[in-house]
């Protein structure tokens, strides 16, 4: 039974009355309500309605929820232009494409058929995402389902909508009302109707939602994209004399709904603006966001602004859903607007542009992202929506790999050359005929047999067809060289592969080799990650708070977001603070997510640091002890060096690069040492190589040093005083106590390697392993000897977690011509898909076992077992 | 381990197919991102100086130059430590065979 009703909502009710411009049936629709009124009339102040309570006070600024809550968008549809699905959106959306350009008109009235196509698709879609089935037939459809539906556009659609989904919810037109009183009438209706009614789909121009009360949706433990917390609408004075809801806020309409929310300006960090493309409103309107959102209150934090265009009949819906969909999927999006570099408005204002889509982790589990939506139509009249984060993409799907682009993976495996070539033809033959690569490689998972493998590493079918011809043309003449073969893309083959015996061993770089946009695309690869680190207490978010890591620049437009200079070291705290959280996600994911057996790792310099909180039991960090709380890097060891200059004597007025400087020479370790002896102010700091050692000390002493060996050499510009007996021992170890919680044995056998002993640690107790790491900081990196003990233990593959691929190649310089594997899970520019997809190429291509049916299934949950 | 891109010192070993590059144009924006770097003149930076030569050049200068060089040309360029012992002619060459092998 289908009801198709407009009276099931009271256009006159009390709470309705209050509201100036309310929510109205068409057919209830005063003719008075002057809908289209300019918002600015001389002399008559603008009316607003928001949200709240209706057993609130007149003012929206009090706040006061208790009878109407949040509204949980548990499903969302999209049908807009080339973006037929929501998965299409987001992805358009994360790219930067700009998926919002063509915003379908709202439409009024009857215009057929054809033309409510694209509002029943976002419909159906919001429905089906929402778990509420899928259409019915007439004879044998479910029972009916109460659920009622506002249209906002395209009211005859609603019928349709109705009768294929046997919605017995009442029906209520809003079309031709401003943007927005979609929304507004399902918060009414929810509050106002009976228990029974729970579920209300919202349909608009190509985008439809469909959403809960928040507590109600909670206890079902549906996914909720995110909560609408506040609405506030602005409209024009309406003659009827309902009394209007004034704005008291001195931030206006957006201030009054951050306060109804109950959230601050600063825990906002973006905001999509829907701007009318009129110079004189648009300004208006920024002139309001920037007073609610005030550059000095933020300060550095500043808030990230996104942009689709508006109409007066644009829908708002695909605003909420695209940012429901970043608060979701843990991501601020790529600015899409128009080129504002020269706007005087947002240059100087808390706001900032992302150049590309970057990481937005919450702060914690109990801490929820917050964002605004933000319009302007054409007359003026703005709209404001603020939202907060719920459900996360993480704990739905843990591998989200189609999602981020990765590439595939091809096993091929046989006896020898001849039959590894049959099997490529194979190959090659089914992708001729259209097979998909994805599922083409997902096939070739756990059935191979065979002492050889090839591996193809390819972002498509057409890369797949171009890797399989260079394997093919690769195989005899490698097999004749006895060496291994890779593509710069990632494919391999080794006739002589290492096999599963090889132990594996992560390896920790140093901390610093960070670089702008680190880890950008982790947690869209991965995105269980979050759950992950919220769980063990690791430190994820900072990740994408770091400004250093992704600037927060008023402009995108000219400049060089990826490249940043000495300000990356501005705060070598924090820095550490990165590179360590950043080593302790990408373990993860190698060992939880990729399951790849890690039997051992050894730390490079401050790396130690990174593997003890990645690998050791431990328990959660309390939050309150980090690289942040004190001038160790800043003033200590790094700044104006006090160490050095306590224990040298070395006047305040001296300027820092006086103190201390580092050079890094190429040339033999043993010479370095034998001239570095001749100085007391001079230390050998790093043997990276056989052939590349750093040295520390006295400016004058390093320069003469180098004039001494006459070799070549380049001066470092980032020189802590570290591996160099200056710092103080007990002083070192207490402060790096602070950052070490509470540590003991991995209890699965995993081997922790160090340059305190090179070997072993075996005693893993917090004060011991602090003691001896600071004694590792107090003497210096012999990096060659480290490595080479490891491999005296039966360690063949190295796998570097961490910023870059520096001690990837320090390894294969240490152990050229022996067998040995030495990937990096980072390398810039290639992104975490890319570095991924490789590792695991080389890796499953000489024999490891990694769980690579899970990683392409796309993991919905983590493995059993995991923490 | 012989891999296609390990000629290239480790420094560049993105991409899967073969483009067109013309090796000069890559020399140019090579010197021409160091002379940024560098605050010195593009005639400063001539192909047969090794780039620890190069006048007023760092670590950090380095690594900046390389991401500026990645963000441009969309691959992997580690100017590292190592690639100091390298000229700049030398450097080029290896970006115009990673950029040829980055589609």
């Amino acid at each position: 039974m289908v009801k198709v009703s407009a009276n099931h909502i009271r256009p006159t009710g009390a709470s309705l009355s209050s509201r100036a411009g309310g929510v109205y049936a068409n057919a209830a629709k005063p003719e008075d309500s002057r809908d289209d009124m300019p918002f600015a009339i001389p002399g008559v102040p603008p009316v607003t309605s928001g949200y709240r309570s209706p057993h609130s006070g007149p003012s929206p600024v009090a706040p006061g929820w208790e009878g109407c809550p949040r509204l949980d968008i548990i499903g969302m549809g999209c049908a807009v232009g080339p973006f037929t699905s929501l998965d299409r959106m987001e992805s358009a959306v994360y790219s930067g494409q700009p998926a919002l350009v063509h915003t379908p008109d709202r439409a009024i009235g009857e215009k057929g058929e054809e033309h409510n196509r694209p509002v029943i698709a976002a419909a159906e879609q919001a429905l089906e995402d929402a778990g509420c089935g899928r259409p019915c037939a007439s004879q044998d459809g479910p029972s009916d389902r109460r659920i009622a539906v506002i249209m906002a556009a395209e009211a005859s659609a609603g019928a349709t909508i109705c009768s294929r989904w046997n919605l017995t919810g009442p029906v209520i037109d809003v079309s031709g009302q401003v943007a927005g009183a979609g929304i507004e009438a399902a918060q009414h209706l929810l509050c106002d109707q009976p228990a029974d009614l729970d579920t209300v789909l919202i349909c608009d121009a190509g985008a439809a939602i469909v959403i809960r009360p928040g507590a109600r949706a909670a206890t079902g433990q549906r996914r909720v994209y995110a909560s609408i917390d506040a609405l506030m609408i602005q409209r024009p004075v309406s003659p009827s004399g309902c009394r209007p809801a004034e704005t008291s806020s001195a931030t206006g309409l957006a201030g009054d709904a951050l306060a109804i929310a109950r959230v601050r300006p600063e825990q906002v960090e973006y905001v999509e603006l829907a701007l009318s493309g009129s110079p004189r409103l648009d300004e208006a309107a920024l002139s309001e966001l920037t007073s609610t959102w005030p550059a000095e209150l933020l300060g550095d934090r500043r808030t990230a602004i996104g942009w689709s265009p508006a109409s007066e009949r644009s829908s708002i819906l695909l605003s909420v859903i695209k940012v429901a969909l970043c608060l979701h999927h843990s991501y601020l999006p790529a600015w899409t607007g128009p080129q504002w570099a020269e706007r005087p408005l947002l240059d100087g204002s808390a706001f900032y542009l992302a150049e590309k889509s970057r990481p937005w982790v919450r702060p914690s589990a109990h801490e929820p992202l917050h964002a605004a939506v933000s319009t302007a139509g054409e007359s003026g009249r703005r709209v404001h929506l603020v939202l907060s984060g719920a459900t996360l993409r993480g704990e739905v799907a843990c591998v989200d790999w189609t999602r981020a682009d990765g590439p595939t993976l091809l096993l091929i495996d046989g006896d020898g050359p001849d039959e590894l070539a049959e099997r490529i033809g194979r190959a090659q033959d089914a992708l001729g005929k259209g097979a998909d690569q994805r599922r083409l490689g997902r096939s070739s998972y756990g059935t191979g047999k065979g002492s050889r493998r090839a591996v193809v590493c390819a972002e498509s079918a057409d890369s797949m067809q171009r890797e399989l011809e260079a394997v093919l043309t690769r195989l005899r003449s490698s097999a004749r060289a006895s060496a291994e073969w890779v593509s710069p893309a990632g494919s391999c083959y080794s006739p002589s592969p290492i096999g599963p015996d090889g132990r594996v061993a992560l390896v920790f770089p140093g901390m610093l080799t960070v670089y702008p946009g680190l880890g950008s695309d982790l947690c869209r690869c991965f995105p269980g990650l979050i759950p992950l680190a919220e769980a063990r207490g690791d430190r994820i978010a900072r990740l994408s708070r770091a400004g250093w890591l992704y600037p927060r620049r008023g402009s995108a437009v000219g400049g060089h977001e990826g490249v940043a200079g000495e300000e990356l070291f501005l705060d070598p705290s924090s820095v550490a603070e990165v590179a360590t959280s950043y080593a302790a996600a990408q373990t993860q994911v190698l060992r939880t997510v990729l399951g790849i057996p890690v039997h051992g790792a050894l730390g490079y310099s401050l790396g130690e640091i990174s593997m003890v909180c990645s690998l050791a039991d431990r328990a959660p960090y309390d939050g309150g002890k980090s690289f942040h709380d004190d001038d160790l890097f800043t003033d200590w060891l790094g700044g104006p060096k006090r160490a050095v200059r306590q224990l040298w004597g070395v006047a305040d007025h001296t300027p820092d690069k006086a103190v201390w400087a580092s050079r890094i020479l190429f040339t033999d370790a043993q010479t370095v040492r034998d001239q570095v002896a001749r100085y007391d102010r001079v230390f050998v700091t790093h043997v990276n190589t056989h052939n590349e050692v750093i040295i520390a000390g006295h400016p004058e002493q390093c320069r003469s040093v180098v004039k001494d060996l006459d070799c070549p050499s380049i001066p470092s510009t980032i020189s802590y005083v570290l591996h160099c007996p200056l710092p103080e021992a007990a002083q070192l170890a207490e402060r790096i106590r602070t950052r070490i919680p509470s540590v003991s044995q991995p209890t699965d056998g995993v081997e922790l390697f160090s340059t305190h002993n090179y070997d072993r640690i075996d005693v893993f107790d917090a004060e011991r392993v602090s003691a001896q790491i600071a004694e590792t900081l107090r003497a210096t990196v012999d990096f060659p000897r480290l490595v080479e003990a490891v491999y005296q233990r039966g360690y063949r593959y190295f796998i570097e977690v961490g910023p870059g691929k520096t001690c990837t190649r320090l390894i294969e310089e240490v152990l050229a011509g022996r067998p040995h594997v030495a990937v990096s899970i980072d390398r810039r520019a290639s992104g975490s898909a890319g570095s991924t997809a490789r590792v695991l190429s080389r890796l499953t291509g000489h024999g490891v076992l990694v769980n690579l049916p899970g990683w392409a299934g796309e993991l919905s949950s983590l493995p059993r077992g995991s923490s | 381990v012989n891999v296609d891109a390990a000629d290239t010192g480790g420094a560049f070993d993105d991409g899967a197919a073969t483009r067109q590059v013309d090796g000069e144009e890559v020399l140019l924006a090579v010197r021409r991102v160091l002379s940024e770097y560098l605050t010195v003149d593009l005639e400063d930076i001539r192909p047969e100086m090794r780039l620890f030569e190069l006048p007023d050049v760092d670590s950090m200068k380095l690594m900046v130059a390389g991401l500026r060089f990645e963000h441009e040309f969309g691959v992997t360029f580690e100017m590292d430590n190592a690639t100091a012992t390298r000229t700049v002619a030398e450097v080029a060459d290896l970006a115009t065979r990673a950029l040829r092998g980055s589609l």
